[in-house]
């Protein structure tokens, strides 16, 4: 190999390498600033701490969470809710809460912009709003 | 190919090998970073979510609130006695898990001259203390009392048998106080 082949392939090599570095770093940076991923970890949160609010109201209750859902599907269960994208069932956002021993908590809600939290006696559901 | 030429290949070898190595420890740092600003944007203190769970154990008749056995009404932040001796009642009302409960919060409630209880992953290891203005129910009158609820939040390791018998504390910042009413 003379020097000139070798120089040209070690210049090519660096471009490469820099243009790689820049090409990952754009695209963590893309990843990170996804308003979605952002809204969705919002959702789980405020929907696990308003199961813990509705358990410490003395009755029946209903409450419509108050940011548009329709980019996904929330999953309640007994021990934890979840929320992911429409197509992607993996990469859910799952928060736990603790409900008291005879309480239970259920409901699906797929891709509706309003969503409602129902608290009737022991059991809280997560359903589309009724319509006004 | 001349020695000079030789060299000149090793040199740039050895070069991107260290600048490989800063590269990937820049990235690194680079996701570290903006991991912990968007967990910055999207964290919840803990004050607020250890309140919303501590409300059920005085506006919650299936915890301590006193609910009147003819109307059925509940009082809020109420605490009726009967419940408050009742043994394991907190364990119905708010029960971590056995093995990982101590990674979340447990709290210890004292009542004056009624005593205290704590949830089964209370290790004396406060992190903040609510206090609530509550009334309660002696069974025949309602009288005015402090009920003070001291939150444990998450503890990176579980206390061992020697530090759950002596209730010895796991090493957290200062209790800070947080009054709500």
């Amino acid at each position: 190999m003379n020097t000139k082949a070798a120089s040209i392939l070690l210049w090519i090599f660096e471009v490469i390498a820099v243009i790689a570095v820049i090409l990952i770093a754009l695209s963590i940076a893309k990843q990170f600033s996804d308003e979605t991923a952002l809204r969705k970890i919002n959702a789980a949160e405020d929907i696990s701490m308003m199961v813990n609010t509705l358990v410490g109201l003395p009755g029946d209750a209903l409450v419509e969470y108050p940011r548009d859902l329709s980019k996904f599907t929330v999953a309640l269960t007994t021990q934890y809710v979840v929320i992911f994208e429409k197509d992607a069932k993996v990469d859910g956002e799952t928060r736990n809460f603790i409900l008291p021993s005879d309480y239970g908590a259920v409901g699906i809600v797929k891709q509706k912009g309003k969503v409602c939290l129902q608290k009737i006696g022991k059991t809280i559901s997560v359903e589309e709003c009724p319509k006004p | 190919m001349s020695e000079d030429d030789i060299f000149d290949v090793g040199r740039k070898t050895i070069y991107w090998m260290i600048a490989g190595f800063v590269m990937a420890m820049v990235m690194i740092a680079y996701v570290m970073i903006i991991g912990g600003y968007k967990a910055r944007l999207t964290e919840v203190p803990n004050e607020i979510k250890s309140e919303f769970i501590a409300l059920r154990f005085v506006n919650n008749p299936d915890c301590f609130a006193y609910q009147d056995p003819v109307t059925k009404r509940v009082f809020p932040f109420s605490i009726d006695v009967t419940k408050f001796k009742e043994e394991k009642r907190i364990d119905k009302c708010y029960l971590t898990e056995k093995e990982k409960g101590y990674k979340t919060f447990n709290f210890k409630l004292s009542l004056g001259q009624y005593g205290s209880l704590q949830t089964n992953n209370y290790f004396e290891a406060p992190q903040s203390q609510k206090e609530y203005s509550v009334l309660v129910w002696d069974g025949a009158k309602f009288e005015r009392d402090t009920l003070f609820i001291d939150v444990q939040e998450t503890l990176p390791y579980l206390p061992t048998e020697e530090q759950k018998k002596t209730a010895m504390p796991a090493p957290q910042p200062q209790a800070k106080r947080v009054f709500i009413r």
